[in-house]
């Protein structure tokens, strides 16, 4: 795979607009219809970051919907002035969720594709910045004719000096098939989940138990 | 605030009658827990509610989405009845050695 840095400049371009459009279309979209814009706003942004805190913590879709839903009505319908201070008693999504979800770490769709996510972005990144620093310092010295290859990890940058330019490729190689195992991981995920939801009920009634035992007072153990 | 303490409140408000979560804070607030959290009870409320002894309706809102009414089980019912238990016992021997009376 070959990449031109302005491309790959107009493509991070193109994400962050996109990003942008869909957040503000979100905002729209799930606004609270009891709020000023302002509290609607803030609202629909604590949700959302709570939602995929739940989701980090191994929640199903349908339970994620159930508990961000109860809250939704409830600040809806909360007096537009006590909005804030209701979303500080929620407190951080993060501990929200975590409290929500029993404590209890399921594996995670989500978290496993961020920590396999971001090693990837770090290596794309480490790759760019040298072979950056590589181009700078081929273009500072070389001929016109010249050529030069620089390699880190499997990725490769190419330059070679025109008579009147530089031109160069940077190839990231086998860092690029560290996607197949992404793929392979979230496939795999989402077939042991689906196998998992089978037994659903079963794994409720246990998270009920650990939950009246831990809720108990020692003496009724 | 007692581990298991705040459960047995709120099942013990929800036997008087079925509230939705916000309105459940705003009762414990005005019964004299002023610092208690919205961030601590619906969490307990999710809790019991996957453990069975809460049953839910959705009731529409004039001001927003259909809220979420909680109500007791059955299961619930006997549940707050051994909470209560467990408290009075535990009441008692706290009693019993903060006033001096231990042998």
């Amino acid at each position: 795979m070959n990449i031109n840095t302005t491309d790959l400049l107009l493509v991070v371009v193109a994400f962050v607009a996109a990003t942008a459009l869909y957040a503000a279309f979100l905002l729209w979209q799930r606004r609270l219809p009891g709020q000023p814009f302002g509290n609607s706003a803030r609202a629909t942004m604590y949700l959302t970051r709570s939602a995929t805190a739940l989701e980090y913590y191994g929640l199903r879709r349908k339970e994620i919907r159930v508990e961000v839903d109860t809250v939704r009505a409830d600040l809806a319908a909360a007096d537009p002035d006590d909005l804030d201070a209701m979303l500080g008693g929620f407190g951080p999504p993060r501990t929200l969720a975590a409290a929500m979800a029993s404590e209890l770490l399921r594996p995670s769709f989500l978290r496993g594709t961020i920590w396999f996510g971001g090693a990837l972005l770090v290596s794309m990144t480490v790759t760019i910045i040298g072979a950056d620093a590589f181009l700078g310092g081929f273009e500072a010295v070389a001929e016109p004719g010249d050529q030069a290859s620089w390699s880190f990890a499997g990725s490769m940058a190419d330059a070679t000096m025109g008579s009147d330019a530089r031109s160069s490729t940077i190839s990231f190689g086998r860092l690029t098939l560290l996607v197949l195992p992404l793929v392979a991981f979230v496939a795999g995920l989402r077939l042991w989940r689906l196998a998992r939801s089978r037994g659903r009920h079963a794994r409720d009634q246990a998270d009920a138990y650990m939950a009246t035992e831990s809720t108990l007072p020692p003496s009724t153990r | 605030m007692l581990k298991g303490l705040l459960s047995l409140l709120l099942l013990s408000l929800l036997a008087e009658h079925d509230d939705y979560g916000y309105s459940l804070v705003e009762r414990l607030r005005a019964g004299g827990l002023t610092d208690v959290a919205e961030g601590t009870v619906y969490p307990a409320l999710a809790r019991l509610e996957r453990g069975g002894f809460l049953v839910t309706s959705l009731v529409p809102s004039d001001r927003g989405p259909a809220r979420k009414y909680y109500q007791l089980s059955t299961s619930g019912r006997d549940e707050l009845g051994v909470r209560r238990a467990s408290w009075n016992t535990l009441t008692n021997v706290v009693h019993h050695f903060t006033n001096g009376e231990k042998t």
